[in-house]
Formats: structure tokens, sequence, C-alpha cells
């Protein structure tokens, strides 16, 4: 019986306790601003407290330097597990933070990271990383877990929103090899979701008689990319209707058929430039190489220097309201 | 000596001893255990003939007589409430026992909604006949021992004959036959001498007060043990699956019976582990919940001055004393104690920041669900439990409660009752027996643990 004492004692005094923090010691952070000026690293950490975020500024030749100047005024620990977006700018080395944050076990990996144009997004009032989160949610931005498959496979590019300074999404940048690129608007960020089945999305066509416009919303869209002496994506979509004005009747079978027609050639011709500007830019977010190496077990002939060949065919199955 | 003289020196300085002779027999009885009613119809009415016959049973009209053979089986007779009548050679003994009872009340610890009310008495009489109203067969067969040198007091184990298992009644049987005791008040002293007392924290007998429960064991297989002057009788063998749910369960529709039967086993477990939970995720764990909750609790805990366990073992202690004091004051006195016990917990302790709201919320609700089990012995084995959850929590956090989950388990299925294992439904699987217990279906078969005799006819 003593022996069980002594073994209890020693086990639990010994041992026990390893991470122990009460929650009041705890600042727990909802998001981080990174960004680098003259050879050193700028941090900005927004910390919540009592419903009101508080921010935290420091500089150092390191990361972890930075981080420790930028805590010098705070009586808290920093805990990293509810951690909402974290804004970079463009003079950053984005492969460095991403593994920075990749090895902390500390790190949750639900947050989503953006670039930021301007520096002062912070607002004293409000939790900012909480309210980023909620717009890159509604967006179907990608989160970290899903970025971190970039710094695996070394065949993949990195695509980040930009954020401006009333906190819209109006273009992404798209990487090659963890170099920043060119800038690509709203209708490159469309024929991107929809090539890649990202959501719900829309669709402009011009009416055949008029000079009004028809729109389509997008339900499901399957792409099979197969790759021969020409690389050739299959794209086919499922479509409904959003918004008519052209004075065509839609009963008959005809008509919808030049809808459709219409809107395969529009979606051939911006895929066709999306696809050259991303080969001029070298940037491979679609996964080309990726796919080019499972064929064929080299990289002699690369992605650009391949020709693409794009088929879209279209079934608008909903019409809606048919008025004759 | 004569018998008569052994009588009157053994019971010298006993002052309910009453002798009388009439005519040439002698009729000797203890005063304050017989009623003077019965002593009139059944002996002195009819002693009043001109000669005793030398048989003197074909004079009484008693249905109870017995012949008496020794001068022990005279003693034990004499001081059970019988009448000794000592004619020339002949000694009988005739029941005439008073009413020392009470009448059969409704259950005081076991109350359900549906179903039979009547419980059981400190008469064994009673007892047995509530029993015997339920089960009508020849192969109910009880067996009577006397325990206690000086209470001598009547245990009985009840059966039926062709359904329990033999090896069972012998073991039984073996281990009351070596008794040796000076006295035995209650059938929960019996407990210790059947089985290893500090084993285990659970219990391994189920104790009960209603004849229901004690037909439905009995035509299972199990065995009951009966006591004069105890209102509660045991239940060998006792599995933990048994503990779980009350009898009324049997009385009511299929469908909205098993949906409680799911809540009381969640009930057990959440009465384990929520305090252990809590801390470990506020302490150590802190990514297992969301952000606003976690927020929230950081907003609830500012003005607090103790760490968070300090704070729980606080809040736990204090219920403790509040569940005790409420069973033992008598509750003539007022519920205004109880009502001042629970201001002191709610709303007092919050305003004075000695304790956070959180804490309160998390304590009732251990409370509440540990009350699902009527039965003491499991709220107290439940209790231990819980504060050996809680102290692996303050050191380990979720890995430490995750180990006492795993030694929880392992304790509670190398336990075994009489042979059988504590798990029984659940660890040797065994589906009839999960049927009468866990869920609710249509039962067929009785358990082969239980009795060799499987058959039990269309329901």
């Amino acid at each position: 019986m003593k022996k069980i004492i002594i073994l209890f004692i020693t086990i639990t005094l010994l041992t026990g306790c390893y991470n122990y923090h009460e929650l009041e010691t705890l600042g727990i952070t909802s998001s981080i601003l990174f960004d680098y000026i003259d050879g050193k690293y700028n941090l900005t950490i927004e910390v919540i407290e009592e419903e009101k975020p508080q921010l935290f500024k420091g500089e150092g030749s390191t990361i972890s330097e930075a981080l420790d100047t930028a805590l010098r005024s705070s009586g808290k620990l920093l805990s990293y597990y509810h951690l909402n977006t974290v804004l970079v700018t463009e003079n950053v080395n984005i492969q460095e933070i991403l593994i920075y944050l990749m090895r902390n076990p500390q790190v949750n990996n639900t947050f989503y990271i953006v670039l930021a144009k301007e520096k002062d997004i912070f607002d004293e009032k409000e939790d900012t990383g909480k309210k980023l989160n909620d717009i890159l949610k509604r967006n179907k931005s990608s989160t970290f877990f899903e970025l971190s498959k970039t710094l695996v496979d070394d065949k993949l590019d990195l695509v980040l929103p930009i954020i401006e300074s009333d906190l819209s999404v109006k273009s992404m940048m798209p990487f090659s090899n963890f170099k920043t690129t060119k800038e690509m608007g709203i209708d490159d960020i469309e024929i991107y979701r929809i090539l890649n089945n990202i959501g719900e999305s829309y669709f402009k066509g011009k009416c055949p008689e008029n000079e009004n416009f028809f729109e389509i919303n997008t339900n499901n869209v399957e792409t099979k990319i197969r790759i021969k002496d020409k690389i050739e994506i299959d794209v086919d979509i499922e479509a409904s209707i959003a918004e008519f004005n052209c004075s065509i009747d839609t009963t008959e079978v005809k008509n919808i058929e030049k809808l459709q027609e219409i809107i395969n050639k529009n979606i051939q011709n911006s895929s066709q430039t999306f696809i050259q500007e991303l080969q001029n830019y070298k940037a491979d977010i679609m996964g080309f190489n990726r796919l080019i190496y499972n064929k064929r077990h080299n990289l002699n002939k690369k992605w650009t220097d391949y020709e693409y060949v794009i088929n879209v065919e279209t079934h608008i199955n909903k019409k809606g309201l048919i008025l004759k | 000596m004569s018998i008569l003289e052994n009588i009157k020196k053994d019971y010298q300085k006993v002052s309910d001893l009453v002798i009388k002779d009439i005519k040439s027999i002698h009729v000797i009885y203890l005063e304050t255990l017989v009623s003077q009613d019965k002593i009139n119809e059944y002996i002195l009415k009819f002693t009043n003939v001109y000669r005793i016959p030398k048989d003197i049973k074909k004079l009484i009209p008693s249905p109870n007589i017995k012949n008496i053979s020794s001068y022990d089986e005279l003693k034990l007779f004499l001081e059970t409430g019988f009448t000794i009548i000592i004619n020339k050679e002949q000694i009988i003994a005739i029941e005439t026992k008073g009413e020392l009872t009470r009448s059969i009340e409704t259950p005081s610890t076991e109350p359900t909604l549906y179903g039979a009310k009547d419980s059981l008495n400190e008469n064994f009489q009673t007892n047995l006949g509530l029993i015997k109203r339920r089960i009508k067969s020849e192969h109910l067969k009880d067996e009577t021992f006397n325990i206690g040198r000086f209470s001598k007091t009547m245990v009985n184990i009840l059966y039926i004959d062709n359904i329990v298992e033999k090896d069972l009644v012998l073991k039984v049987r073996q281990k009351l036959n070596n008794i040796v005791i000076d006295g035995i008040n209650d059938i929960g002293e019996l407990k210790q001498f059947l089985h290893k007392d500090d084993e285990n924290v659970f219990a391994a007998f189920r104790i009960t007060e209603r004849p229901d429960v004690i037909s439905k064991s009995l035509l299972i297989g199990k065995i009951i043990i009966l006591m004069d002057t105890s209102p509660y009788a045991l239940i060998i063998p006792t599995f933990l699956a048994d503990f779980i749910n009350p009898i009324s369960d049997d009385y009511t529709k299929s469908i909205n019976v098993n949906f409680l039967k799911i809540l009381r086993f969640f009930c057990f477990f959440l009465s384990l582990i929520t305090p252990a939970i809590y801390i470990s995720i506020m302490t150590f764990n802190q990514e297992t919940i969301p952000t606003n909750l976690l927020l929230n609790f950081q907003n609830q805990r500012t003005g607090v001055p103790f760490p968070s366990i300090v704070e729980c073992i606080i809040t736990l202690i204090t219920c403790e004393i509040l569940r005790e004091s409420d069973i033992r004051f008598p509750s003539k006195y007022g519920s205004a104690i109880s009502i001042l016990g629970g201001l002191v917990l709610g709303e007092a302790a919050v305003s004075a920041g000695i304790v956070s709201p959180i804490m309160i919320i998390v304590v009732a609700l251990t409370f509440i669900s540990s009350m699902i089990f009527t039965d003491l012995e499991i709220m107290n084995a439940i209790r231990m439990w819980r504060f050996l959850f809680l102290l692996a929590a303050c050191f380990y956090g979720l890995y430490g409660v995750g180990l006492t989950f795993i030694f929880f388990l392992t304790n509670l299925a190398s336990y075994e009752t009489f042979g059988k294992p504590y798990l029984f439904p659940i660890a040797p699987l065994d589906k009839s027996y999960i049927k009468e217990t866990l869920i609710k279906m249509r039962n067929k078969k009785r358990s082969k643990m239980l009795s060799k005799n499987t058959y039990k006819g269309e329901a």
C-alpha cells in the first residue's frame, strides 16, 4: 500500500501540469499583419480583450523577435488557437511565413490568408479579423489547410485574394514559385471559379436580336482534363436563367440552343485568354504540371509548351418564368 | 431436573415469563411477544374440560402446532412468540404471535408512477405472503437459517427450483452457514459476509422493497434473501445494467421507454465526467471549443480570485454537504434550510465574486444527472470516480481523463460477483439479457448465464 501512495505522489507531482495556463492569462489573437521594411519584419497583432480589440506593434529581424517586441506592453501570453485571418503585404516572402505557421503546433488551420494593399485596415472598435473571416467565407476562399498543399507539392502554385481598404475582395494575385506576379480582375475570378466548381457563379451573354444582355447562374460544373498532343479541357455546365431581357420565345428548343451556343462561345474565349495570361505569368494555379507528371512521369514538355483546346457545353435546365 | 425447573432456572430475572398451571398441563409464554386474544381463543377456552386427554393436539384447534423434541428448540419457539404446553411427556408449541409491526405502506425509496404500490414490511410472514401472491407455484422454494447467537434472526433464501442454477444456491447456503456473529440488525450487515467488501467501489448487491421487482428477478433466475425485522430484500447476483432502469419501464410503451433508457445511460457518463472535462478545457486544452464560447468564459471569470480547479472543488464539496444535510435533517423543522443552502450556492457566491456563474451550471448539471439513480450505493460510487477524474484532469488535462477512463473500464470489467462478470450483458455479449435491461424488446428466452432452463414461453 505504501508503494502505491509513493508512486502516485511522485508521478503526479513530477510529471503533471505540462501545458497549464489559466484562462485569464491567455490573449486570444484574432489576426496578424506581416510586413517587411528595410530588412526588418513589422508585425501588428490584434488581441481580443473583453470584446474589444487591442493592437500591438513590433519589429525585428526574425518573426519571433518581432513577436517578442510587440508583446512588451501586454500582460498576456499569446495563443494562436483561434486565429481568424493572416494579412500579408507584397514585400514579404510568403514561403517563410507559411512555413513558420505550419511548423508551430499551437496554430489552428482554419484561418484565411489575404494580401493587403494598405496597412491601416484595423478598426479599433470592431474585431477586424472576425469580419474578414466572414467576408472570405462568403466569397468561398480556401483556408490555410487547403493552401498548405502548395507548400508540400512543388508543382502547384499559390493564389491569394486581395483586400482593398474597405474590406472588399475585387481581385486575386497568382504566385509563380512564391513570387508575386500581376493582379487579375473580377472576370478572371469568375472563370477561375467556374473551372474549379467553387460555388455558384454567373455569366453574361448578349441577346441574339437586341443589344440587351441575359444572365445565367451555374449550378454544377464538371471539368475533365485530358492530356494528349494537346491538353483538352471539357467543361460541362448545368445552368439556370437568372435575368432575361431578350425578346425571343423560350418555349421553343431552338432558341434555347441558340442561347446555349452564345454562352459556350463566351466561356471558351474567356478561358483561352485566362490560360494565356497564366502562361505569361508562369503561374500554374490550375495544376497542369502535376497532371502531366502523373501521366508521363517526366516534365520534358512543360505546361507552357502545350496548346489548349477548350470545349464547353451548357445545359439550361431551369428557365424560370416563361412569358410569351 | 425436569424441563419446567430448567426453564424457571434459566429465565430467572426475565419479567415477562408467564407460567400457568391448568389442571395437569403447564402453559408457558412470554407476555410481550404474544397476543392475548389468540391465547384465549386457542388454548384457555378449550382447557375447560373434565379430563385432559393424553394427546392434547386433539383438543386444540390452532392451525399451526409443532412438536418439540429438544430443549434448545423449546427456547427458540418460546422466544419467537409461541406458547408452550407441557402435558406430562408431550411438549407442543402453538403459534400465538402478536402484532408488533406496521401495516403495508407505499414504497418510500422507490416510487413510480405506474405499477403496484405495496412494499415490504418488517414482518416476515407479510413479506412472504406478498411474494407468494405473485408467484403461485410449488417450485418456489425457501430455506430458513437462524443467524446470530443472541438475536437468532430468521433469514430465508428464495428461489425457483427449475430455473435457478444449483451451484449458486450451494454457494450462498455455504456462506450463510458459516456466519458466526453476536447479533444482526439489518440485511445490509449480511453483505459483508457474502462478498468481500473492499474489492471495488461499486455494489455487488441490489436492495429493493418492492415485491414486483422481487418476482421479476425470481423469474429470470436470481436468488432473493429475506430477513425478519428488515423491510428490504437482497438480490443475488447483480450486474451494473440492473441499477440503471426502474421497474416501471416494463409497464409503459416501448418506444418512449427506449428513448428514456438511452437518456439514462448518457446521464451516467455525464455525471461522471462533466467537471473533469470542464477543467481540462479551461486550463489545458483551450483549442477544443469555439472562439465565441471561449471569449464568453473569459469574460465571466474576471474578478474571481481562485484558479478554476479550486473553484470546482469548493462548489462540489458544498453541494455534497448540502445533499447530506438534506437527508439527515428532519423535514418537520421546515424546508427553509435547503432553500438557504441553494441561495448560498447560487446568488450569493456569484455576486460575492467567489465563484463564476458557469461553474454553478456545470455542477448543477452534474448533480441533476446523478439524481436519476435511486440506489444510494451507485450514487456514492459515482462520487468517488468523479473526484478521481477531476484529479486526473487537474494534472494532465484531457489526456488524463482518457487514461482514467481506461482505468475505470478495466476496473469494472474485471469485477466479478459470485462468479459472474459485472459488466455482463455488454462484456460477454448476451442478447436476451440486453432485452431485459438495456433496450426494451420482446424477449422469448432467459439468459444462459443465470439459468439452464432458457425456454420462457410465448410473451
